[in-house]
């Protein structure tokens, strides 16, 4: 039975692996301080080897200031048209900004990464990747 | 929305039930990096789906990660949501944690996890911070699932339970606790969520529910 006040993750979601994987929660964590008015372009997070990544959202956890994101896929075509501001990819880590459907990184790959500085000042970033890495049973 | 049902393994019973991590309990020094802390799983296994303690500054450190059952951890790199005062997105942080697909911790095994940097709260922890809380289910072999199957003819109401509870002065956490009993009147009573409103002072207290079976 379920508890209708709670969120749906609250109250259990079983696994929904398609068969021979299973998921475990993981986040990919991607940390960088940019000098004010800074571009950083083609910044490039690696995966691990061991598992495939599932992205199903982004939690900006830490901003000092404004600055904007343009993120790509496992084959490198940007998520985005434009970079997007951070104000624009707001979500808490309980409701975050979701991805739907949600992208699929193979094991080893890598998410591109274009960042921009938007505050005129030193500005301390984090943004989590949440999702899940896909582990292969057989 | 779509009725959703969980299943659980045959044969076991899921509770609702919290690990906390009080660090006003365990004196940190500040600045310290405190790796392998644990909460220990006892009384059957733990299912966590919701952790939350990251939302404000002077919380326990800049700086955390969390393990799983194999000490896998929860983030490629230690997380910072705890980064204050400039940090505008702290406290977003309040609302906890998904933890998506959820984990799995066994009986006698223990929540893992490290703080970066300590930053303990002063002692007692008069602002209601400095604490980890893991909200999520018990599960245990031979147990029914709450709420357990009516065997009588029935029907549900929304119904509020209310109490006031006046704490002796000087009173703190170090005290063991303050244990008090709200009766249910009249019908049996699902239990869906609980919600605390500050004391008179504007000091908050902590607060934990025991099922009277």
């Amino acid at each position: 039975m379920t508890n209708p006040i709670a969120p749906i993750v609250v109250n259990g979601i079983n696994n929904s692996a398609p068969g021979g994987y299973q998921d475990q929660s993981f986040t990919y964590v991607y940390d960088v301080t940019l000098t004010a008015n800074q571009v950083l372009q083609g910044q490039v997070l690696s995966l691990y080897t061991y598992a495939d990544f599932l992205l199903c959202a982004i939690v900006i956890t830490v901003q000092t200031g404004l600055f904007s994101v343009r993120f790509t896929d496992g084959q490198g075509y940007y998520l985005s048209n434009v970079l997007i501001d951070s104000y624009n990819l707001v979500g808490t880590p309980s409701d975050p900004f979701a991805l739907l459907p949600p992208i699929l990184y193979p094991a080893g790959g890598k998410i591109g990464i274009d960042i921009t500085e938007g505050s005129g000042a030193t500005n301390v970033i984090e943004i989590a990747l949440v999702g899940m890495n896909r582990y292969r049973t057989k | 929305m779509e009725d959703y049902t969980y299943t659980t393994p045959p044969g076991y019973g899921d509770t609702f039930y919290v690990y906390a991590y009080d660090s006003t309990t365990i004196p940190l020094v500040s600045g310290s990096t405190y790796n392998n802390l644990r909460i220990l799983i006892n009384d059957g296994d733990f299912i966590a789906r919701w952790w939350r303690g990251c939302d404000l500054y002077a919380n326990i450190s800049q700086g955390i990660q969390i393990r799983d059952y194999l000490q896998n951890p929860y983030w490629s790199a230690n997380l910072q949501p705890f980064l204050q005062p400039s940090n505008q997105q702290s406290l977003l942080a309040s609302t906890g944690w998904a933890v998506l697909p959820e984990k799995w911790y066994p009986d006698s095994g223990y929540i893992g996890f490290d703080l970066i940097s300590a930053l303990p709260n002063i002692t007692p922890n008069v602002s209601g911070i400095g604490q980890l809380a893991f909200y999520g289910v018990r599960r245990r072999k031979g147990l029914l699932n709450d709420p357990q199957v009516y065997t009588y003819p029935s029907y549900e109401k929304v119904f509020d339970l209310q109490t006031t509870v006046t704490l002796p002065t000087g009173f703190s956490s170090a005290s063991g606790g303050f244990l008090t009993a709200l009766e249910v009147p009249d019908y049996d009573f699902e239990c869906r969520r609980v919600d605390g409103f500050g004391g008179s002072t504007g000091v908050a207290a902590t607060l934990s529910l025991t099922p009277a079976d």
